[in-house]
């Protein structure tokens, strides 16, 4: 009688254990994609809001041509041929020492042509953390003399 | 001698529904984080391929100021790249890019040499149009197929 | 007594796994929620802020680009080539509408397509360094730039 109460009792305890193993097993893949998705979905986030800083940096670098006017028009400041402005997580511009969420940095290079300058700008939007969101490239011919100030309205 | 029967349970059952649910969700979560992410990526090719198709131009333009600053009033349509149109002072040319971006350039040369005026800068993406119907009844009597 | 024991330790773990899934379960769905909120955001600015540095950019050309007062906020006039028609941006009752018709008609949503949720527009107009005119676009709170390349005359 006791043999078979111990028998029955372990059985049972062995169902119970596969049944734990199986449905925790089921549990932590199901953790592991919901993480994933969640990282998925916080790229994505990044590199759209990465792309449009990125294209407002260009668009202002179309017009003005060096590093110092694009930072005047973006809202940022300037270190020799790099502008550097910061966005909150609504893109809307930040100061350098607040909670910012993107970083972006404007590189400028010039090289001279037969009657102007062409003006090549690489632009990178960083997150908080360092990360690349998006990058892009761009060029803008400045007629005239170097650094393109001799312009008629 | 009768053998034993595995007794699941009706806890198990709930268990089972839980975890169906609880994978559903997590399959929903890893498309929509998909889905997203793959627009985000198209969106950043194609704002890219708009550069390219602005770096084109700029360099373009570069050219074609110089041939305006050398020759000036005397500006003939062999002074100018591949492709370019010259026509009543109005210099023009469509770039099309393999990236599937088209600009189209228009500038008047300005009356003070060796200006210029920029009339058009209109960055598009190339369409074509999709003349294959398939398999639709292109029209003809009934009495044909009779 | 020691008969039970088991038992209690059996629903115990039982308790504890319904729990735990219960709670996977509840995040799970907060997360799904989150994913979908953050994916119609992200498809909202790409088609309010990107749409318009699009059109803008499609439509550069000497005197196409204007803008005017709109139903609520500002809005954007876009001329099409030499045909006297103008495509016409605004935000109406929360939406971004897109209106083609001749140049000089009023906004009405009957003739317009919504493109997408826009709480508020505003346009406005800065200068280059260049001289080149910048449209400054402020939609749904968040900005964007657009430089127009036509327009003034360049002198060397």
């Amino acid at each position: 009688m006791n043999e078979q109460r111990v028998k029955s009792s372990f059985s049972f305890y062995l169902q119970i254990l596969i049944l734990l193993a199986v449905f925790l097993s089921v549990g932590v893949v199901l953790v592991q994609v919901f993480a994933a998705a969640r990282g998925m979905s916080r790229a994505a986030r990044a590199e759209t809001d990465g792309t449009t800083l990125c294209r407002s940096a260009a668009e202002a670098f179309g017009a003005s041509g060096t590093a110092e006017a694009t930072a005047a028009l973006l809202g940022g400041t300037a270190d020799g041929e790099t502008a550097t402005c910061y966005y909150d997580a609504a893109i809307r511009a930040a100061a350098p020492d607040s909670a910012w969420t993107y970083r972006v940095t404007v590189n400028v290079s010039e090289e001279e042509t037969a009657a102007g300058t062409i003006a090549a700008a690489h632009i990178e939007a960083y997150a908080a953390d360092g990360t690349v969101c998006a990058s892009l490239d761009t060029e803008t011919y400045l007629p005239g003399t170097k650094g393109g100030t001799a312009y008629a309205a | 001698m009768r053998r034993k029967q595995l007794r699941l349970g009706s806890i198990t059952l709930l268990f089972t529904v839980i975890v169906l649910c609880v994978a559903t969700l997590s399959a929903l979560s890893a498309a929509t984080a998909h889905a997203d992410k793959a627009v985000a990526d198209k969106y950043a090719a194609q704002v890219a391929a708009m550069y390219e198709a602005e770096e084109a131009g700029q360099e373009w333009l570069a050219a074609v100021h110089a041939a305006i600053a050398a020759k000036g009033a005397a500006l003939k349509q062999a002074d100018l790249p591949q492709g370019t149109t010259l026509s009543d002072g109005t210099i023009s040319v469509e770039l099309a890019l393999d990236n599937g971006r088209t600009l189209s350039i228009a500038l008047q040369q300005a009356d003070t040499a060796p200006g210029y005026r920029i009339l058009r800068w209109e960055n598009t993406a190339q369409w074509t149009e999709n003349t294959d119907i398939g398999n639709l009844w292109t029209g003809g009597s009934a009495s044909q197929g009779a | 007594m020691k008969q039970k024991d088991p038992a209690l330790g059996a629903l115990a773990l039982y308790a504890m796994l319904t729990a735990a899934l219960l709670l996977l379960a509840f995040l799970g769905a907060n997360l799904y929620a989150s994913l979908t909120d953050g994916r119609a955001q992200d498809e909202t600015r790409r088609a309010t802020l990107a749409y318009i540095q699009s059109r803008v950019m499609a439509a550069d050309a000497a005197q196409g680009v204007r803008v005017l007062d709109g139903p609520e906020g500002d809005a954007l006039a876009l001329a099409v080539d030499d045909s006297g028609y103008e495509v016409l941006i605004y935000c109406d009752a929360g939406r971004l509408w897109e209106q083609t018709s001749p140049a000089g008609s009023d906004f009405s949503t009957d003739a317009a397509q919504a493109i997408a949720d826009c709480d508020s527009l505003a346009l406005a107009w800065k200068t280059g360094a260049t001289g080149a005119p910048v449209l400054e676009i402020t939609a749904n709170g968040a900005n964007a730039l657009v430089a127009l390349r036509s327009g003034e005359e360049q002198a060397a």
